[in-house]
């Protein structure tokens, strides 16, 4: 082909290589203006919550309170029904329930602020939303739409720490800027129900995801550094990078376990599976319905992840619930490669089905990495793998036991 | 997305508008971003779909540019033109969305299914050669590697001169110009092994020439 022959080639393809279909545009408007309503509410809900924090008096607060109530009237001022689409872009931004606060608790002096403002129990926590604890911490729950209303999440921020509401819409998910949450989640069928983004310090973030399960992450800045604590006693949790859509792919980590990350470095993941390294986790269900939690906390989040013991519940003096001992590992199988293989294998069926004239292959490979013992420490698939998959074949990894330590690379083919 | 260079651009946009609007949107006025949003979602959308492809995320991709925009925008500096910005806002996030499907798993049935559903739509003759050469195209596209695709889709699709394409992808004017012979040359080379652009090659070859023809000399040159 010449290059007068290749441009007109290209001037054709000029032509043709246009959408045909113009895209959803009302779709699309409603989601962008949506979004930006929220990350507008949200920095004007951080600067209330700075001024707020800087002053140290309550009096500053609730002026930040009422400049963000301020800010809030304004965008809402410009609303005429019938309107030009800026109108509908505001509609459409009216804000979701992302959590009720069942109870703030400290002592004399501490608050717990919602967008910057004083918040009690009863309060709601919306998307966009910054929650912030100072010498008090916060109990609350999420529930899941009428009639049922069944407890979807309870979730506590412990003192001085300060979490933004990422998305309300399906998972919860908050971003924890400083101190540490603790969750008791109810599993859902497929998907995530809550997750936690911890920023660290060059803007990358980390996400943990939960499908079902009872954990805490502590957000721990030292010396330039950022280090992610996840405490796990029970379930499974997905640790990696957010993704635009869809669930989190990334090290999959089983009950019980104590993880440390260094969020600069990815490959920096500790994991103990001994159940005296995990903290002693808060029955936070119950708290919410009678129990006390978060009342006067003696512990610092930074203080509780750098210094032994580890397993010292620091929400709540009340209810601490036994870490579950990891099941006593099998006898070593020879063939544990074979045996994993053949797990994962299991839980795809049903995903390869031939069709016509498709067939579907699917190529992964699995990294585990064992203890001296042959235990699994850590499981992750390159390219990661559905995570309902994920999650089916991690029950059947860790109960493998390997005839050797170090780390196995098992090439998944199916 | 630009108003000087050919064809695709918005005809008689005043850039004393266009600035104004951009400054006003910058400091935050909602109506005015939303003024430039309007002005620009159709060509955020064309280059969006040649980087891209049919893919049925292109609304949320599309959606991310002007997100990202709407984030960035107080960082616009007026140094180069806003549309030049804007097309690296949007290639930068469209790199950025490559490589996060690259991470996900990868099933065979996986481009079939994320086309638009009319894209597999029964169409006259005409209509399907050219979807066919459509596809074929995009295919070839996505072959070439992010940075030559970069450079082919806006200088060749989109019309960009060489020293604009080099503020948007940040790289020298040589080595747009080299990445550019680059592309053109793997593009010639892949073409002829897509059979769904046989007709057009037919089309465009002169009488008497050879259609198939890996072995005539000329098929040799770069």
């Amino acid at each position: 082909m010449s290059d007068d022959k290749l441009d007109r080639a290209i001037k054709a393809a000029r032509k043709d290589l246009a959408p045909k279909r113009e895209p959803d545009w009302d779709a699309i408007d409603e989601k962008l203006f949506a979004r930006i309503d929220a990350d507008a509410s949200s920095e004007e809900s951080a600067r209330a919550a700075r001024l707020g924090a800087g002053s140290h008096g309550r009096g500053w607060s609730i002026v930040a309170g009422g400049l963000a109530l301020a800010a809030a009237v304004a965008v809402y001022a410009g609303h005429k029904p019938g309107g030009a689409p800026l109108d509908r872009a505001s509609a459409a931004a009216a804000p979701v329930t992302a959590s009720a606060l069942v109870r703030a608790g400290g002592a004399a002096g501490s608050d717990v602020l919602i967008a910057g403002a004083p918040a009690a129990a009863g309060a709601t926590l919306h998307a966009g939303e910054v929650l912030e604890t100072h010498g008090a911490s916060a109990l609350l729950e999420r529930e899941g739409p009428a009639p049922d209303g069944a407890l979807l999440v309870a979730w506590s921020v412990e003192e001085n720490s300060r979490v933004a509401v990422v998305k309300a819409v399906g998972a919860l998910v908050v971003s924890l800027e400083r101190g540490a949450v603790e969750a008791q989640v109810t599993p859902v069928a497929s998907g995530e129900a809550f997750a936690v983004d911890v920023p660290g310090a060059a803007g990358s973030i980390t996400r943990v995801a939960v499908h079902g399960t009872h954990l805490r992450v502590s957000r721990v800045e030292a010396a330039g550094h950022v280090k992610l604590v996840v405490d796990l006693s029970e379930g499974v949790v997905s640790i990696g990078a957010p993704p635009r859509s869809g669930s989190t792919y990334g090290a999959l980590v089983t009950a019980p376990a104590h993880v440390e990350l260094d969020t600069a470095d990815p490959t920096s993941l500790v994991v103990s599976h001994l159940p005296e390294d995990v903290r002693l986790p808060v029955d936070l269900a119950s708290a919410g319905t009678g129990g006390a939690v978060a009342a006067g906390s003696p512990a610092s989040p930074t203080a509780a992840t750098a210094t032994p013991p580890r397993n010292a519940p620091a929400v709540a003096q009340v209810a601490p619930r036994p870490v579950p001992a990891a099941p006593r590992p099998p006898a070593a199988d020879p063939n544990a490669e074979a045996t994993v293989a053949a797990a994962v294998k299991a839980c795809m069926t049903g995903r390869t089905k031939a069709d016509g004239e498709v067939t579907v292959t699917v190529s992964s490979s699995l990294e585990v990495r064992l203890s001296e013992d042959g235990v699994v420490d850590l499981a992750r698939f390159s390219p990661p793998l559905p995570p309902d998959v994920q999650l089916c074949a991690a029950n059947a990894i860790y109960k493998t036991r390997f005839p050797r330590s170090g780390t196995v690379t098992i090439d998944l083919k199916f | 997305m630009a108003s000087s260079y050919s064809g695709h651009g918005r005809a008689g946009a005043s850039m004393t508008e266009e600035d104004s609007l951009v400054a006003t949107a910058a400091a935050g006025d909602k109506a005015a971003f939303r003024a430039l949003y309007t002005r620009h979602r159709a060509d955020v959308a064309r280059l969006v779909y040649r980087m891209l492809g049919a893919r049925s995320d292109l609304d949320d991709v599309i959606q991310e540019v002007f997100f990202q925009v709407y984030k960035s925008l107080k960082d616009f500096r007026g140094k180069s033109k806003f549309s030049t910005w804007l097309h690296r806002v949007t290639v930068n996030v469209v790199l950025m969305h490559r490589r996060a499907a690259k991470s996900r798993p990868v099933y065979a049935e996986e481009t079939a299914q994320d086309l638009t559903p009319d894209d597999d739509a029964v169409l006259p003759d005409e209509d399907a050669d050219r979807r066919a050469r459509v596809r074929a195209f995009a295919r070839v596209l996505a072959r070439l590697a992010d940075k030559k695709r970069v450079v082919f889709v806006l200088h060749e699709l989109e019309g960009m001169a060489p020293s604009e394409i080099a503020d948007v992808v940040g790289a020298p004017v040589l080595t747009v110009r080299t990445r550019l012979f680059y592309a053109r040359r793997e593009i010639e080379e892949m073409l002829r092994d897509e059979p769904s652009l046989a007709p057009l090659r037919a089309r465009f070859a002169k009488p008497g020439e050879a259609v198939a023809r890996r072995e005539t000399p000329e098929e040799g040159e770069a």
